[in-house]
């Protein structure tokens, strides 16, 4: 029952991502799933927000960090530690897609997590100093634009939820039930849900007749398309040419989580004979 | 948009009114206008802020936490916690020592006295006087001396950023949110301007040496701190406090400075 569920959720998802949209019950409302171009005509507007806030005595997250290593409190020293445990992560990550054995990965995927958790407590400690910066200020006015221009009354997402007035009143419950929802929808939408997506006949077969042209898939130009419609685009592109390599994929699709990973196996496989080509071509010449 | 205000209270004020009578003077009815001194209760609320206010507060504050933190090198509280922390407390060695050595001397005169009050040692009674004298003494300022040191224990987070950027918010809140009633409507108490503008007003009011509005903005001050602090948010806490704080003088007590000598006018009726 609950691995029909999953292949269900998979189908409403997709819906959602070629509708552009996710339906809420509570509050009843519609979350429009946002467009390069809308963050885009958000972050237009940073540079007046940063110096409206500068204009405060608030001084920038640059600032800010050099005053604290003068003091000792952070140092770049603490600083230097903090991105070398981000670019850390980001290499193993990068490592595990490469990664055939199963034991392997497992054991890596540890690592990644520990890694996590010591990021997470230097996140926790760095951005608590940086808190009294400008950058700080203004992701949070960032954030709220993204609430405002994301919640409509209507499928059509023509009616805003709250109307400018209402929403620059609304008070902080309010507005965090709308993170809530936002983040669940985005939480929803990740990365490893789009994956899994992706790997559905009902999406596969409809991708195979677009001749890998969004324009044809989504009847949009490709400006006019939400980050998760590219996303999964991007993604369909990649099955397909996995498939074409001839390797069945496998039938099973109760657990999509393994056939994502037999999708992200085979395109390991085939990046690393790809390199391997280019290098005993290199070595011939 | 109407104002929401999240507590209103009332405050009697002693001032001067005319009060208009009507005597016979040589036969003729008069009116005959007199000021008296009255107790007139005027009204005052806090006004409940919206997200637009409590961001503007949010910016406030850490402009002030920037210029304390940044341009002055003063600790946050956080750092100073931490630094206490690796240095082993927030007492230096010699700090504890003495604090240790004072609660022993406490300790050891208490039982000392209670010794010499009871006379274990058949002392005579002008020794005796003597030595309760003494140790009354050391007991004092040994216990004076352990406050101190308690006391600049508790001092030391008053001086954090924080601690600064938040005395100097309360007061920007309670520009901005005190109000008071003009003519039936509600109005900012220290007139509706920037906060500049508020702020000369408040000046203004403090150097009158205006009794009833220095106690008034006491009165707000001490609300909207509590409220800051989130010890008090719904009308049912300011109700509590109110009722808690009744024992403390009544507002009601102050007085405006009045003509000692009420002005007469006479009019002929009409």
């Amino acid at each position: 029952m609950s691995e029909a569920l999953k292949i269900e959720s998979c189908r409403k998802l997709y819906r959602d991502i070629v509708l552009g949209y996710s339906p809420v019950k509570n509050p009843r409302c519609f979350v429009k799933h946002l467009r390069e171009i809308d963050l885009g005509s958000i972050e237009s507007k940073s540079d007046a927000v940063l110096e409206e806030i500068k204009a405060n005595g608030i001084h920038s997250e640059k600032e800010v960090l050099e005053s604290l290593d003068k003091r000792g409190v952070w140092t770049k020293k603490n600083e230097e530690e903090y991105f070398g445990l981000i670019a850390s992560i980001k290499d193993l990550e990068q490592e595990r897609k490469k990664i055939v054995s199963r034991s392997q990965a497992e054991e890596l995927l540890e690592i990644i997590a520990g890694r996590k958790r010591e990021l997470q407590e230097i996140i926790i400690e760095r951005s608590g100093h940086l808190r009294i910066s400008s950058e700080f200020f203004l992701r949070k006015k960032f954030q709220q634009e993204l609430m405002k221009i994301s919640f409509f009354k209507d499928e059509d997402l023509k009616e805003p939820l709250y109307d400018q007035e209402t929403f620059a009143d609304l008070d902080y419950k309010d507005l965090i039930v709308l993170f809530e929802v936002f983040n669940e929808v985005s939480e929803n939408l990740c990365e490893l849900n789009i994956k899994k997506v992706s790997v559905t006949p009902a999406f596969l077969n409809t991708f195979s007749l677009c001749e890998s042209d969004p324009y044809i898939f989504y009847g949009k130009p490709v400006t006019e398309l939400t980050l998760h419609q590219l996303d999964l685009f991007n993604c369909g592109k990649l099955n397909k040419t996995i498939l074409e390599q001839g390797n069945p994929p496998p039938e099973n699709y109760e657990d999509l989580d393994k056939v994502v990973l037999w999708y992200d196996t085979e395109m390991s496989l085939l990046i690393g004979r790809i390199e391997k080509n280019k290098r005993d071509a290199a070595h011939q010449h | 948009m109407s104002l929401k205000f999240t507590w209103k209270f009332e405050v009697n004020k002693t001032q001067e009114v005319e009060k208009t009578e009507v005597e016979m003077r040589d036969g003729q009815e008069v009116k005959v206008v007199k000021k008296v001194k009255e107790k007139v209760p005027v009204k005052f609320a806090i006004l409940k802020p919206g997200r637009g206010l409590k961001e503007e507060a949010e910016i406030f504050h850490a402009g002030l936490m920037n210029e304390y933190v940044i341009n002055k090198g003063l600790m946050t509280r956080q750092q100073l916690i931490k630094r206490y922390a690796n240095d082993g407390g927030s007492m230096s060695e010699p700090e504890k020592q003495r604090y240790a050595a004072l609660l022993t001397v406490i300790l050891k005169e208490e039982e000392n006295l209670e010794r010499i009050q009871l006379n274990l040692d058949n002392l005579s009674e002008e020794e005796r006087t003597s030595k309760i004298q003494a140790s009354t003494y050391v007991l004092i300022s040994s216990r004076n001396e352990l406050g101190d040191i308690i006391s600049a224990q508790n001092n030391l987070y008053e001086h954090t950023a924080e601690t600064k950027a938040e005395e100097k918010t309360i007061f920007w809140w309670c520009l901005k949110l005190a109000y008071t009633e003009l003519n039936g409507t509600y109005v900012p108490f220290f007139g509706p301007g920037t906060i500049a503008e508020r702020i000369a007003k408040y000046d203004e009011m403090e150097e009158s040496e205006d009794l009833f509005s220095s106690e008034i903005i006491k009165k707000f001050i001490w609300y909207i701190g509590m409220w800051y602090s989130g010890r008090i948010s719904t009308e049912l806490d300011f109700q509590n406090v109110t009722e808690d704080n009744k024992s403390k003088p009544e507002m009601e007590e102050v007085k405006e400075k009045v003509i000692d000598k009420p002005s007469e006018e006479a009019k002929p009726l009409a």
